[in-house]
């Protein structure tokens, strides 16, 4: 594995169009579905939460806009911003320290030349943090479109990104 | 037609088992060779993954680690017929790491296909829930209050009593709730069960529905889980199929479903009254206590919160009886423990064993020292919240009363092996940072007291060389009393074990080098 190249698919989100959002917010059962339920649903599709949604669900929920964005806010996963089509994310978390993550995590951001929740000049990777991907006993870890890659090492990353960079991926 | 396993589980995936089944797949049909790949879970020892077994004569054999270059060599080796190889292990029952365990609720895990009813079957599934299904609700409870069976996502309240209380509130409906947010980082039991023994759980479920009442159940796994979902769906939709979910169980006047609900990454929502507001869509803040969850829990029902291992436990204890289960472990801490070796380890995976063995035991026997081949430094026990030991310490026996003694905990069972590079006033200050960042905010010490104990720590890293820092550690000090005396949860409550078990190693590490100075 260490020896091939990474073949990671880039995640294709959909363009924000607040008609398609209305109509699939139609989709919705208020009683079988939860506001995480749609927040999550919206992010899969479009790969982050368009403020201009925040208005229909308050109204679909019976809300205020305030207490959407409280709910957005609180939870990691939810974003404001459109992500690139590779979302990277890093193990911060005690397991992944004993086996270097802090090194490592401080070239991924020299290398990219942005702190977490930003997206390169490239515009092709956002990098996120992450607490446990439950794959601790071979650390250190990420996941790179719900790819974990693991027992990361400098040589993993520096081939990672560059295998990003490769035309086949395209 | 030769039966190969492979496990579609993370830890493998991670480490390239899907490459290895297409090179497989593809060698085989280059010999002409007819195959059949049975995905199952893991084992338990990730050091090994991707593992593979074969059928022979009736007996498993193992190869492993294996890697997409080595294929081709195996099939030269005639490993379909148990052919020798560098990377052939045998029967894995003849291995130390697997001989020393006391597998309960792990022993299906890696041996079946995880998504074949008939196989859980086959290996005594659902033979706790028919037992369950000829007893009443109140012979149910008492088997299980007998077993001694604690909650093993951390906290070790007594299932049985539990689920007594939600049995016996009035109400028109009640819920069961899978805790299946496992966020401590250096724990993946719940993951490695879910993902290869799925219908373990669910038919602990439906016996706590039994039992309580329940005829609804919820799995709240977090979002870090990706393949763990999908294998869940999966499980979901057969079990349906199979008449063990939906309407009249079996045949019988029971009825029961669950539905999978997706975490949205955050690590409080762990904490069972954040989790219950999370599952009802609002922001995972705690609750006060009381009302107990377990009388007003989801929706204000009586609500039986019960971690995935807790749960998983239930159909052995069920097949078994109550006995069988209370003779492993010893004190108040009975049964078996799934503890997960991880961070700086040579051997890392999981370990069911009876409660007792000590913890330098089970670091050196199973975990055969660190990765790095340095020397040991230290060893966090219990998650983000748990305490970090070292020296004679390590000498402590895996129960929960044990570790309460020595101002630990066990929690979820997770132990994160650090070298001898270990930084300790980064550790403690992580520890602060991380409850700064995961904090629901209810409370202020928790709040608020994390953000200031992250800034007291920078002073001391920033000013150890000038300045004599006992001030700050008087101040630091004064934090975590008040994080741990005013905060509703566990979060402010216990994020001084790790600070306070941290900062003593690093004052000891120093005073060492300064007496070796003097002494030089």
């Amino acid at each position: 594995m260490s020896n091939s190249a990474f073949n990671i698919p880039k995640i294709h989100f959909e363009d924000w169009q607040l008609e398609l959002a209305v109509k699939l917010l139609d989709s919705f059962d208020i009683d079988e579905h939860t506001l995480i339920d749609v927040l999550q649903s919206f992010q899969d599709r479009f790969g982050y939460i368009d403020k201009t949604l925040i208005p229909l669900l308050a109204k679909f929920f019976n809300v205020s806009s305030t207490e959407v964005q409280g709910v957005m806010s609180f939870y990691h996963d939810f974003r404001t911003t459109k992500p690139a089509s590779y979302v990277l994310k890093i193990c911060q978390a005690e397991s992944c320290q004993a086996m270097g993550s802090r090194k490592l995590t401080a070239e991924l951001k020299a290398t990219l030349d942005i702190d977490f929740h930003e997206t390169n000049a490239a515009a092709d990777i956002t990098l996120e943090p992450v607490y446990c991907l439950g794959n601790c006993s071979c650390s250190p870890n990420l996941m790179i479109n719900s790819k974990i890659i693991s027992r990361l090492t400098s040589e993993k990353l520096q081939q990672l990104l560059q295998d990003i960079k490769a035309p086949q991926n395209d | 037609m030769t039966k190969i396993y492979l496990p579609r589980e993370t830890t493998a995936l991670a480490l390239g088992v899907e490459e290895v089944k297409s090179a497989i797949e593809g060698e085989a049909s280059i010999r002409g060779i007819d195959l059949q790949i049975v995905r199952n879970g893991s084992r338990g020892a990730a050091w090994l993954e991707p593992l593979l077994e074969l059928e022979v004569e009736g007996k498993r054999i193992a190869y492993g680690p294996v890697t997409t270059p080595q294929v081709k060599s195996l099939f030269e080796a005639d490993f379909l017929n148990a052919g020798e190889h560098e990377l052939k292990l045998g029967d894995l029952t003849d291995i130390p790491w697997f001989q020393q365990q006391q597998q309960l609720t792990f022993a299906r895990c890696g041996a079946i296909q995880s998504l074949s009813v008939d196989d859980y079957k086959k290996h005594n599934g659902f033979t706790g829930l028919s037992n369950a299904l000829s007893k009443d609700s109140r012979d149910i409870i008492q088997t299980i209050l007998d077993s001694g069976l604690r909650g093993r996502g951390g906290a070790a309240f007594p299932a049985g009593i539990k689920w007594q209380t939600v049995a016996n509130a009035e109400a028109d409906c009640k819920y069961i709730v899978c805790n299946a947010d496992e966020g401590d980082s250096g724990t993946f039991s719940d993951r490695l069960l879910m993902e290869g023994d799925p219908f373990s759980l669910i038919e602990g479920m439906i016996i706590a529905g039994i039992a309580v009442g329940a005829e609804l159940g919820f799995i709240y796994l977090r979002s870090e889980y990706p393949l763990t979902k999908i294998i869940l769906q999966e499980a979901l939709v057969k079990a349906r199929e199979a008449g063990y979910l939906g309407n009249k169980i079996q045949g019988s006047d029971y009825n029961f479903d669950i539905r999978l609900h997706i975490g949205a990454g955050a690590y409080i929502c762990g904490e069972e009254t954040s989790l219950l507001e999370s599952l009802e869509g609002k922001r995972g803040q705690i609750r006060f206590k009381p009302p107990l969850p377990a009388l007003e829990g989801l929706h204000g029902k009586p609500t039986v919160v019960n971690n995935v291992i807790t749960l998983a436990s239930v159909p052995i204890i069920m097949a078994k009886g109550a006995e069988y289960y209370a003779n492993f472990g010893q004190g108040r801490s009975l049964g078996t423990m799934p503890f997960q070796l991880s961070g700086n380890i040579k051997h890392g995976g999981l370990v069911e064993i009876p409660f007792g063995m000590t913890l330098r035991e089970l670091i050196e026997d199973f975990g055969e020292g660190t990765f790095s081949g340095r020397a040991l430094g230290a060893v966090q026990v219990g998650g983000p919240l748990g305490a970090y030991f070292s020296g004679e310490q390590l000498d402590t026996p895996l129960d929960y009363e044990s570790f309460t003694a020595v101002g630990g905990m066990l929690g979820h069972g997770g132990i994160v092996v650090f070298d001898d590079s270990i930084d300790y006033l980064k550790q403690a200050r992580f520890a602060m940072e991380f409850c700064a960042i995961e904090s629901c905010g209810k409370c202020t010490p928790c709040r608020i007291g994390s953000v200031r104990g992250v800034e007291v720590i920078d002073h001391i890293l920033d000013t150890q060389d000038q300045e004599d820092p006992v001030e700050h550690y008087e101040l630091l000090k004064d934090l975590c009393e008040t994080l741990e005396d005013a905060s509703l949860c566990a979060m402010g409550g216990l994020t001084p074990m790790p600070v306070r078990s941290a900062i003593k190693l690093h004052q000891q590490v120093a005073q060492q080098a300064d007496d070796n100075k003097e002494m030089r």
